[in-house]
């Protein structure tokens, strides 16, 4: 989930180098810690934060297979 | 409809509000007359409300032509805008997607060059969220290219009420459009589920506008993107004694079925604007 995180995250941004994610695994949630360039924060945010939304969506369609809960969060 | 009317408001500018949501259309399209200045009053007592006349002015055909090539789809503008180019009112946007007849096909050789890219992203994407899924560039006769996903575990693909497969497309094309200016919003389909929905909106938008004229009550379909409500409206569009218009913002936006009021005046029942007008010191029709 960390991957498809990153993966996302890096080709939105303008500083691809810059994107830091960590994980951090809890027995049933785990937390997706994501970290990018202050001035990439609004293209990981989006409109109405629609573009966090949207991968928040994803990132819990891909923990369901796993049986786990994911939780987004952008750090700033 | 008509191209003049009233506003009120508590300022000039909530009722300038009221008026651009009344036409759908951006701020220069409308020449406002202030009729009277609000004021608030004692505790929001006694205050009166702003009056303005508005008279709308549409663009020209040929400028919403030119218009509706340059932003094909309202995800495309927003995906340029979630890049941080600037913000035309998204009302404008909304009014030539949604309510559009099927105009002319939509250019679609366009998307041809970007197909093969956008099945790798979107493969790629699937494969990293533990999906088993294969993505096939398939052609529609009218809408053009589009991908279809094709998958066992179908449910997760699509999610609820399409909101998976939808964020699927968006971060898709997001990223297509990172590496491709201009490049145009691809469809997502996954085995058909985006007709079988469709089939399902116009059900439900034409059995709420036969209860909205039996009941003479407005009814409110479940919030839904652009392209969904424009099922609405089309579909109830054929239907007489109703008028549709979308409300609320962002993810809440959903389409409104109003009766239509005997005395044609306007786009008809708002019967919540009637009764707070009447509370707070119902200027007209009070005794």
């Amino acid at each position: 989930m960390k991957e498809l995180i990153e993966y996302i995250a890096k080709a939105l941004v303008d500083n691809p180098d810059a994107v830091e994610v960590n994980e951090i695994e809890g027995e049933q949630t785990s937390v997706i810690e994501l970290k990018v360039a202050k001035e990439d924060l609004g293209k990981v945010i989006g409109r109405q934060g629609r573009t966090a939304r949207a991968m928040r969506t994803i990132l819990s369609a891909a923990s369901t297979k796993l049986k786990k809960r994911a939780v987004l969060e952008i750090l700033e | 409809m008509e191209t003049q009317r009233i506003f009120e408001g508590k300022t000039v500018d909530h009722a300038i509000e009221e008026a651009l949501k009344y036409f759908e259309c951006t701020r220069d399209e409308l020449e406002v007359d202030v009729i009277t200045k609000g004021s608030t009053g004692i505790f929001g007592i006694g205050g009166r409300k702003a009056q303005i006349r508005v008279n709308y002015v549409p663009k020209t055909q040929e400028e919403e032509c030119s218009k509706e090539e340059e932003t094909p789809e309202r995800e495309a503008e927003e995906g340029h805008v979630a890049q941080g180019a600037e913000v035309e009112g998204p009302s404008q946007v909304e009014m030539e997607e949604e309510t559009r007849e099927e105009g002319p096909p939509r250019e679609h050789l366009e998307a041809e060059p970007f197909m093969e890219e956008a099945q790798e992203i979107l493969s790629e994407l699937l494969r990293l969220s533990n999906i088993d899924a294969t993505v096939k560039i398939e052609m529609d006769s009218q809408n053009g290219p589009y991908l279809n996903v094709e998958s066992e575990d179908l449910s997760l693909v699509i999610g609820k009420g399409g909101q998976n497969l939808g964020a699927f497309k968006y971060v898709m094309n997001l990223m297509l459009k990172r590496r491709h200016e201009g490049c145009p919003t691809i469809e997502v389909d996954a085995q058909g589920y985006l007709e079988k929905r469709r089939q399902q909106i116009e059900a439900s938008a034409r059995r709420l506008a036969e209860k909205a004229k039996k009941s003479g009550r407005s009814q409110s379909l479940e919030p839904m993107n652009a392209r969904e409500r424009r099922f609405v409206h089309l579909a109830v569009k054929r239907i007489k004694g109703v008028t549709t218009k979308s409300v609320g913002e962002g993810d809440s936006r959903r389409v409104v079925i109003y009766p239509q009021r005997r005395r044609g005046g306007g786009s008809g029942g708002r019967p919540r604007q009637r009764r707070l007008n009447r509370q707070s010191g119902g200027r007209d029709r009070r005794h």
